[in-house]
Parts: C-alpha cells; sequence; structure tokens
C-alpha cells in the first residue's frame, strides 16, 4: 500500500466532491429564473463526468478492501474512512439525482412563464477540466439519461454494501467538530447579513435581514 | 421542553397529504409575467437582486385569485410562508406575511416541501458547517447545539461533511455575486423552516439528557433473549403445532367447507362425550391448552379430584371470572374468593408463599379486575410444574386416549373430490327471472275486455 495510491483515492473523492457540489448548486437552480437549456446541459456533463469518477473509484476502493490481502491496520482504518465517506459522497449525490429528475420532470423548459422568480439569474457553475480525472482509464460509456444512471447507482450503493464488510458506524473521522477552516480560505468572508445591507433613503446603512431591523 | 424538540428532530416528515400539489400550481400562478405578482429589484450596498415582492402585492394578489377576504388571503399567505414557499428578506426567522411593504421572495423549486423527500440531517450538518468554514461564530445557539449533536451521531461520516461542504462553498463562490446572496437567503430559509430556531435554556437541556439517561439505562436493563434462543422456541413451537395447524395439515374427518360435511364440529363441540385424537393430543402441549380447551379443563378437574387437589384449579377459574366478571359483581366475588381460598382456615386453602399471600391480601382491601394476578400466576405455576405432568402420565388421561376418536377421511374426501361444479349461478339466476316473469303475469290485474275478446274467438 504505497503512499502515492492514497492520495490518488483521497484526490479522487475530493473531485467527485466537487464535481457534485456543482451538480448540487445547479439542481438548485432547476426550475427558477436561472434555469434554461445550457444550465441542463451542464448539469448533463457534470453528472456524466461524476459518474466516470464514482465507477472508477468504487473499483479501485473495491479492490482494496475486498481483497483478502493482509494490509496493515493503519491502512486499513484510513482505507474504511475512504470507504465510508465515498458511499456518503454517492449516497449524497444520488438523492440531489433524483431530486434533479422529480424537478426536470415537473419544469419542461417549454413554457418560461411557468418557472419561479426566485432572483437568481444565472445558476452556472462551469466545472474545470480536470487533469485529475485524466487518471480513469475507462472508455467512454454512451450517453446515460438521468433515471438510468439513478437506477445504475442504486444498483452499485447495493453491491457495495454487500461485498465490503465494513460497519459504517465504527469509522472514526479525522476532524474535530469545531476546526479552523482550510489554508485556501484566506480571506474571511462576509456573512449574509453583511451582503444583505442596505442603503436606505436617510444614507444610514441597515441591515435588511437582522433580527433588531424595524419594519 | 423546546430544547427536547431541538434535540430529536432529526428528520422531520412532512405530512403525505396531496394539498402540496394545490399550493404549487398556485405558485406557479403567481410568476406568470402578465397576471401573476409584480415584483421589482431589490439595491443592496454590493448588488442589486430582483423579483423581490412586496407583502401587500401577494396577499392583493391572492386574494383576487381565490376569491377570499384580505384576511383569509393574510392567513393563506402566511401558511405558504410558513410551509417554504416564499421567504422574508427582513427579519427571516419569523415566518408570517405581513399584509405591507414587508419584502419576500419566491423560494427555488429545489427548497419546495415536498412529500418525496424529508429535510436529511447529513444536508443539516454541511450546511451548518460551510457557515462555519464562512465566518466562524456564526452559528447561534440552537444551531452549536444540532451540530453537536449531528458530530456526534455523523461522525462516521465527518469528514465527507466537511469535504462537501468546503468544495460547496468554493463552487458558490465561482457563481455572480447576486446569485451567491440569492442562494445563500434561499437555503438559510429552507433550513429556518425544516429546523426551526428553538430557545435553548441549559437546565432544561440537563433536565432532558437525565431522562435520556434514564430511559437508556432502562432499556439496558431489560432482559434479553439471543436470536439463537427465540429461533430455536420458534422452530420447537412449530414442529410441535405443525400437524395441527388448520392451513398445515388437512382437518379430520374433512373440511366443512369443501366437503359439506360438519362431522368435524360435531366431533369438535364443547361438551362431547369422547373428544378425538387430535384434540387430546393438543392437550398434551401445555397446561394452558389444556385449560384453554374447556373439555380438557373437564378432564383435568376429573384427574384433580381423585387426587384430591381440585383447590388450585378452582382457585385459578374463580380469578378468571373475577378478571373478566362484570365491574358490579367485583367485590362480592372478591370477598367470596378470600373466604373460600385464602382465609386461614378457609375450606379449600391454597398453598401459596408467604409473600404472595400478604400482597394479594392487602390488595383485596381495595380490590380490581386484577388484584389475584400475582397469586394466580403462582397457582398457575404451580400446576404447571407438578399436576400437569402428573395428569399426563395418569391414568384418567390415559384412558381418554385410547377411548378418543379418529374419524376416517377418506370417503368424505372422495365425495368432495368427485363433486361436478354445479349449476351455474346464472342459469340459476334466469330460471329465477322466468319464475318471476310467469308469477307476475298470473298475478297481473285481468284485463276485462281482452279476456271476453279472447273467450269470443275461442267460441
Amino acid at each position: 500500500m504505497s503512499l502515492w495510491r492514497w492520495s490518488v483515492d483521497e484526490l479522487a473523492l475530493q473531485r467527485l466532491s466537487y464535481i457534485t457540489s456543482c451538480f448540487h448548486h445547479m439542481v438548485a437552480c432547476v426550475g427558477s429564473s436561472a434555469d434554461g437549456h445550457f444550465l441542463r446541459e451542464q448539469m448533463e456533463e457534470s453528472r456524466r463526468r461524476a459518474e466516470r469518477v464514482v465507477s472508477a473509484l468504487s473499483q479501485r476502493l473495491l479492490c482494496q478492501l475486498s481483497g483478502s490481502t493482509p494490509s496493515m491496520l493503519k491502512d486499513r482504518k484510513s482505507s474504511e474512512r475512504l470507504w465510508v465517506n465515498f458511499l456518503s459522497a454517492v449516497e449524497n449525490f444520488l438523492s440531489d439525482m433524483r431530486k434533479a429528475s422529480h424537478l426536470i420532470g415537473w419544469f419542461p423548459l417549454t413554457d418560461r412563464r411557468t418557472l419561479v422568480n426566485t432572483g437568481a439569474v444565472d445558476g452556472l457553475v462551469v466545472l474545470e477540466a480536470s487533469p485529475q480525472e485524466s487518471w480513469i482509464s475507462l472508455e467512454e460509456e454512451p450517453n446515460l439519461d438521468l433515471n438510468t444512471q439513478i437506477c445504475r447507482t442504486e444498483q452499485l450503493l447495493s453491491e457495495l454494501q454487500l461485498r465490503v464488510p465494513v460497519f459504517l458506524w465504527a469509522v472514526e473521522c479525522g476532524n474535530p467538530a469545531w476546526f479552523e477552516s482550510g489554508t485556501e480560505l484566506d480571506t474571511p468572508d462576509d456573512s449574509l447579513e453583511d451582503l444583505m445591507e442596505v442603503v436606505t433613503h436617510s444614507n444610514k446603512v441597515s441591515s435588511c435581514c437582522c433580527i433588531r431591523a424595524s419594519k | 421542553k423546546n430544547s427536547v424538540k431541538c434535540c430529536t428532530q432529526s428528520n422531520f416528515v412532512w405530512p403525505r397529504i396531496s394539498f402540496c400539489f394545490q399550493l404549487e400550481a398556485i405558485m406557479v400562478e403567481m410568476q406568470d409575467p402578465k397576471s401573476g405578482v409584480k415584483g421589482s429589484e431589490q439595491k443592496l450596498n454590493v448588488t442589486t437582486i430582483p423579483h423581490v415582492i412586496a407583502g401587500k402585492d401577494i396577499v392583493a394578489w391572492v386574494a383576487e385569485k381565490m376569491k377570499i377576504t384580505a384576511e383569509e388571503a393574510q392567513a393563506f399567505s402566511t401558511m405558504l410562508v410558513a410551509y417554504g414557499y416564499i421567504y422574508p428578506l427582513q427579519n427571516h426567522k419569523k415566518l408570517v406575511m405581513c399584509n405591507d411593504d414587508t419584502l419576500y421572495r419566491f423560494q427555488t423549486p429545489y427548497f419546495w416541501p415536498t412529500q418525496k423527500y424529508c429535510a436529511e440531517d447529513t444536508d443539516y450538518a454541511i450546511y451548518l458547517t460551510k457557515r462555519n468554514i464562512r465566518k466562524k461564530g456564526m452559528l447561534e445557539p440552537y444551531e452549536q447545539a444540532h451540530y453537536n449533536h449531528l458530530h456526534d451521531w455523523l461522525n462516521h461520516k465527518w469528514d465527507f461533511i466537511v469535504m462537501q461542504a468546503t468544495e460547496q462553498y468554493k463552487a458558490g463562490k465561482e457563481r455572480k455575486k447576486a446569485d451567491r446572496v440569492v442562494f445563500d437567503c434561499q437555503e438559510r430559509a429552507y433550513w429556518i423552516v425544516n429546523r426551526p430556531p428553538v430557545c435553548i435554556c441549559h437546565s432544561s437541556v440537563k433536565h432532558f439528557v437525565v431522562r435520556c439517561n434514564i430511559f437508556y439505562q432502562q432499556a439496558i436493563m431489560r432482559s434479553k433473549v439471543k436470536s439463537s434462543v427465540s429461533l430455536g422456541a420458534l422452530v420447537k413451537y412449530i414442529t410441535t403445532y405443525k400437524n395441527h395447524d388448520p392451513f398445515l395439515a388437512p382437518c379430520v374427518p374433512s373440511n366443512p367447507w369443501q366437503t359439506d360435511n360438519d362431522t368435524y364440529w360435531t366431533l369438535n363441540m364443547r361438551r362431547v362425550e369422547l373428544p378425538t385424537k387430535m384434540r387430546v393430543e393438543r392437550w398434551s402441549f401445555s397446561l394452558f391448552e389444556l385449560l384453554s380447551d374447556l373439555r380438557g379443563r373437564d378432564d383435568f378437574k376429573i384427574f384433580l379430584k381423585k387426587e384430591f387437589s381440585g383447590e388450585n384449579l378452582a382457585f385459578w377459574e374463580a380469578a378468571e371470572e373475577l378478571k373478566w366478571g362484570t365491574a358490579s359483581s367485583m367485590s362480592s366475588k372478591a370477598e367470596s374468593i378470600f373466604k373460600t381460598f385464602l382465609a386461614p382456615g378457609a375450606p379449600r386453602w391454597i398453598n401459596i408463599d408467604g409473600r404472595t399471600m400478604g400482597l394479594t391480601v392487602k390488595g383485596l382491601e381495595h380490590p380490581h379486575r386484577y388484584v389475584l394476578e400475582a397469586a394466580q400466576t403462582h397457582v398457575f405455576l404451580l400446576m404447571k410444574k407438578d399436576t400437569f405432568f402428573r395428569y399426563l402420565k395418569s391414568p384418567v388421561y390415559k384412558d381418554i386416549q385410547k377411548k378418543a376418536l379418529n374419524p376416517d377421511p377418506a370417503q368424505l374426501e372422495a365425495n368432495a373430490n368427485n363433486r361436478g361444479a354445479g349449476i351455474h349461478p346464472i342459469i340459476l339466476w334466469q330460471q329465477e327471472e322466468e319464475e318471476k316473469a310467469k308469477a307476475a303475469a298470473a298475478a297481473a290485474p285481468v284485463d276485462v275486455k281482452a279476456m271476453m275478446n279472447k273467450l269470443d274467438r275461442k267460441k
């Protein structure tokens, strides 16, 4: 179990997390004023990429965990943790896909008047191409439609849970509860309350959504 | 009290009623650029966001659309806010519709209440983590309590939660500023609806925890049975009873529903002289079976009479009568039972241990239906452990076993198999109709003129 191999899997999981997060943002726009054909295409693109990462990563992890090769306890522990996180990620993505399927069926984009005016204008989160996905050496699958992908993911999940005898709840996480945020988030961000401040007529800045705001 | 809801409210399930469909239809109608609710732009410091609507416009639209009064419209609109279809921009925790210039916005369909999915704890954990990443110290006390609770019980996937929160946060930063504000508002509104803010009182939290502790301690102390043991008991039960099961084994002599012959019922009646072999065999399964079948109970009484130990069964029967009898007769029954069985020197004194006797006598001062429960159980166990087995070995039982009937099923079953299909109900019905028609014709009032014509023609 080389160190290099671990980082590849963890990076792959992070990649999956990134793709599914973009998908999450896009699904939240379906049916709203930010919805459109391009958004839907981007959703298709992202879920297909997610599917590839899921297949590849599931195969790798399956090899590591269901195999009978005795591995070191520490390796086994982090392998199991990765496994649990992977399953959680797939479950989370599956629930988003189900919601997407439901919403797409409901708002078919034929009549833009039915879209809900939520204030959002552009739902796009463009996925960047990633060199990290080039390690996935799967053949190009013919285009999967959403419902087929949902079925396949469900089947994959149940198969994975049957084949790997890891108790989900027995795994301990690596992060403490109240941790310091990572180094990428250097600049402390404005809170929603700060962003929602409105300049009133009397040139006094008042918060739009603060509890103490007057009506 | 509120903190109880806070900590135990994990997946609140929406009521599964169809009103959601109707509300959704109304929400969509509100969007129509011509006939829907008019919106305007909201100018913030950092950006401008379209589609903000005033409360009074919504209320007016609803009143017009549904042809109701302004008060009703306001109540209806408040429901739309409470369920999360519309959210307030100012004072976001107060989910009411104000009939004035208060600003609202439509929630995106992704966050609408739906019967299909409930708000998942995992998603809530991701949301809270995102808030925490964005700016530390932003979580309110009730949110912190939720967060700690979720960290405990979702601990195994916490790495995933942190990772997903980070990635969602980063992806959000890629969006345009206005859209980002909108999405954050939407998300916040969704969680206000699905995990409502509660005021946490620390002492009530402690009280809640203490009660939880007691509950779990009691659960641990309860006696448990290994599944291997209970499965073994199930196997034993099936082996014993399988020949007596009316579905798994044929009735002897025959199933009256199939052969139209009710010998089976007549042979197994309450006061039959000689019972069937199957019935007698069933008495040997347990004392409970023996006593439940009144014929068996009679036989048991015969045996006990010979042994001069009938008082146990008599007491047991008296206790049953007390349990199932009328409320008005209870005190008199209790008294007679006491005089007959429990008082020192009573004619049919039962021999139960001192502690049970003491409790029972004390309980009889204020008799209720189950006052003899302990004594009855004790007596039942005495009979079960001793008398019952002696009964099974006794000449009384062996005698009845020998004499029991074993009816021959062969001929009746054969008859059943040879039965024809019978007349088709439709044919029977047609015959009935014909007869009815004839009878109606015969009973109809006689048309004198027609009759006279007929007679004339005959002439």
